[in-house]
């Protein structure tokens, strides 16, 4: 049985099973471990994710937490509880993602003119920015520019995916990046 | 399409580093909501069977374990009406110190 063998001392996610079965039984004492331990990663993943709209973390980080509790009984040891939590974060945010894109109002499909600044010689990167400035900057955006933003560079998603959680054309998302990024370099450098 | 902006704005933003320390209060508070959880489904693992599982408990709790209450109330979260989760979830550098306060110990995190 799967839930024996996670239960065995060899397993290699033993511990995380009997955690959970801890916090499954409502040990308090579990339940505060549980916390302690986990909160970390999972606020990380989510803040990485959710960098333009950081108000959002701490809710979409309890969702998560709430969520597990409520599914915790199907936890079979076959992971690590940490990577299980983050599939749960995961499937948290890319909610969060389209719940914001079918709020956020969408330009016309329109032809942006091509006009940015191939020189680039105003760009002046010395070092990597503080999460600070990095968040001022895309939360100064309109909402589609920094969705679009993120689930490029923060998600690391294509342009189909992207187009695929936001309902748009390639084509348009292109566009809304190609216009995403010329703002946030107008932001960045005020 | 110019390259320039992509290069940089990619730079920038996958430079952004992953936290590996949530907040106190926001730990506080999840601790909060999942007690309240389960709590809305039945009652708590008592304190006795707690203690017997290798626990430790803060003074509060122990004052209620060896208390001459109805067996309901030792299965209570006497952490509602606590001063230390009060300052727990709403300060981020608590003054709270009590031994196995699991709010104390979010402090120490």
């Amino acid at each position: 049985m799967k839930l024996e063998a996670a239960a065995s001392e060899d397993h290699p996610f033993a511990h995380d099973k009997r955690l959970a079965s801890e916090v499954l039984s409502k040990d308090r004492k579990a339940t505060a471990a549980f916390v302690e331990r986990f909160s970390g990663p999972v606020y990380g993943f989510v803040r990485r994710r959710l960098a333009y709209r950081p108000e959002a973390v701490d809710d979409i980080v309890q969702e998560v937490f709430l969520a597990a509790w409520r599914s915790l009984d199907r936890f079979r040891g076959e992971s690590s509880l940490q990577t299980w939590l983050l599939s749960i974060a995961r499937h948290k945010v890319d909610d969060y993602h389209r719940r914001r894109a079918r709020e956020a109002t969408w330009p016309d499909e329109i032809d942006f003119p091509d006009n940015t600044d191939r020189s680039a010689g105003s760009w002046n990167l010395e070092r990597v920015a503080t999460q600070d400035r990095l968040e001022s900057a895309l939360e100064k955006l309109p909402e589609h520019y920094s969705l679009v933003l993120s689930l490029r560079y923060l998600e690391e998603q294509t342009v189909k995916q992207i187009a695929d959680v936001i309902g748009k054309t390639e084509k348009s998302v292109e566009r809304t990046l190609a216009r995403a990024r010329e703002q946030f370099r107008e932001r960045w450098h005020e | 399409m110019t390259n320039d902006n992509e290069d940089v704005v990619q730079r920038l933003l996958t430079g952004f580093d992953d936290a590996d320390q949530a907040p106190h209060r926001l730990q506080a508070r999840i601790y909060s909501a999942l007690i309240a959880e389960q709590q809305s489904t039945g009652p708590l693992r008592s304190l006795p069977d707690t203690k017997a599982s290798g626990n430790g408990l803060c003074v509060f709790e122990e004052l209620v374990r060896i208390a001459p209450v109805p067996a309901p109330q030792k299965q209570a979260f006497i952490c509602w009406r606590c001063h230390a989760r009060v300052l727990a979830e709403n300060l981020e550098q608590a003054p709270i110190w009590w031994p196995h306060c699991p709010y104390s110990a979010i402090q120490k995190t």
